[in-house]
């Protein structure tokens, strides 16, 4: 069976900074198939660039142009947006995404789903993918379910569910990625920002986190 | 997107005076605001409704402004920019530091997509 692997990520640049490197991994790898789920187009952003080259109104459709191009660098077979408004999604019920994102599974068939870690992604609209995720999955057969894994960003990650299982240097595909990470030019102020974070908490290589893909394989036994 | 002429800003408004308009208001510290640096505080209202009375353009840069409504007001500070390639809407915002967008005000006689 070919390997398919689905990001599923609640904004435009959230499966970039994930997952770059790991979709090309898989494609070189596995020759796997990709396609990247959006639920929002980040319209609730607050970088509008420096200088600004976006406004309230123009940035979902300036981000949904970028996410596009990101996708094309990264090699992403396929786009899928759901539709929904950023901010808004931890006030959906979970039921309603939840089912939403089942029949988007079962539709395509990935074979490996990747999301943020419920409880652990710091958003709100993260923290809500992640959990409608897993419990998209759970209402599948056991036999048909994709591999889950998960992304936690959350600096005491490690101490709730501790090593990430799956650790991608992704450094032969790190042009790439920052190439990718270019292409969201409305969020660039973005970038600075997550380095001065993680430099903050410790970090010593200050291109660590764009290096280093990790994710925590999940569990259904898992309680979230 | 520009920064505000307080002349211009305030004839533009006057062409609202007497009018339904669709308001966005949002101010916002950014969603990672608890995890970066203390207390996330944020909120918007997006087309609500009301009839602008008058209003006006204060301060020097970054500008005030308050507009009253045949039911109360509408007020707002920390504004510095302008976007008039937007339709007809007036888009007012004001940036932080970094140059992250921390409060808007944008009205419209249509209400906004
Ligand atoms: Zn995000």
């Amino acid at each position: 069976m070919t390997e398919h692997v689905m990001l599923i990520f609640p904004h435009p640049d959230d499966e970039t900074f994930s997952a770059a490197g790991t979709v090309q991994h898989y494609k070189q790898t596995k020759d796997a198939y990709v396609s990247a789920v959006s639920l929002t187009l980040g319209e609730m952003g607050r970088n509008f660039g420096m200088p600004p080259i976006a406004n309230r109104e123009t940035l979902p459709h300036i981000r949904k142009k970028e996410l596009e191009d990101a996708l094309t660098i990264m090699g992403v077979d396929r786009f899928i947006h759901l539709g929904y408004r950023d901010k808004t999604l931890e006030f959906e019920r979970t039921s309603t995404l939840a089912t939403h994102l089942l029949e988007v599974i079962e539709e395509h068939r990935p074979t490996t789903v990747i999301t943020f870690y419920p409880g652990l992604s710091i958003h709100p609209d993260h923290d809500a993918t992640g959990e409608a995720v897993v419990e998209a999955i759970k209402m599948m057969d056991c036999s048909k379910r994709p591999t889950l894994l998960t992304k936690a960003i959350t600096a005491d990650a490690e101490q709730h569910i501790g090593e990430p299982d799956v650790v991608y240097d992704i450094s032969p595909y790190l042009e790439m990625k920052k190439e990718a990470i270019r292409a969201h030019r409305s969020q660039a102020l973005e970038v600075d920002a997550i380095t001065k974070q993680k430099l903050k908490e410790g970090a010593t290589d200050p291109e660590a986190w764009i290096r280093y893909e990790t994710f925590w394989t999940f569990k259904q036994s898992e309680e979230v | 997107m520009i920064e505000i002429n307080k002349d211009q800003l305030q004839e533009s408004l006057s062409q609202y005076f007497n009018h339904e308009i669709y308001v966005h208001f949002e101010m916002t510290n950014g969603a990672y605001a608890a995890y970066r640096h203390g207390k996330a505080a944020s909120g918007y209202v997006r087309n609500a409704k009301a009839k602008m009375m008058e209003g006006k353009v204060t301060g020097e840069s970054p500008f005030r402004v308050g507009l009253k409504t045949s039911d109360g007001w509408l007020y707002a500070d920390g504004l510095t920019h302008i976007d008039q390639t937007f339709n007809e809407a007036i888009l007012l915002y004001g940036f932080d530091d970094d140059g992250k967008m921390q409060i808007a005000l944008q009205i419209s006689t249509t209400p906004f997509e």
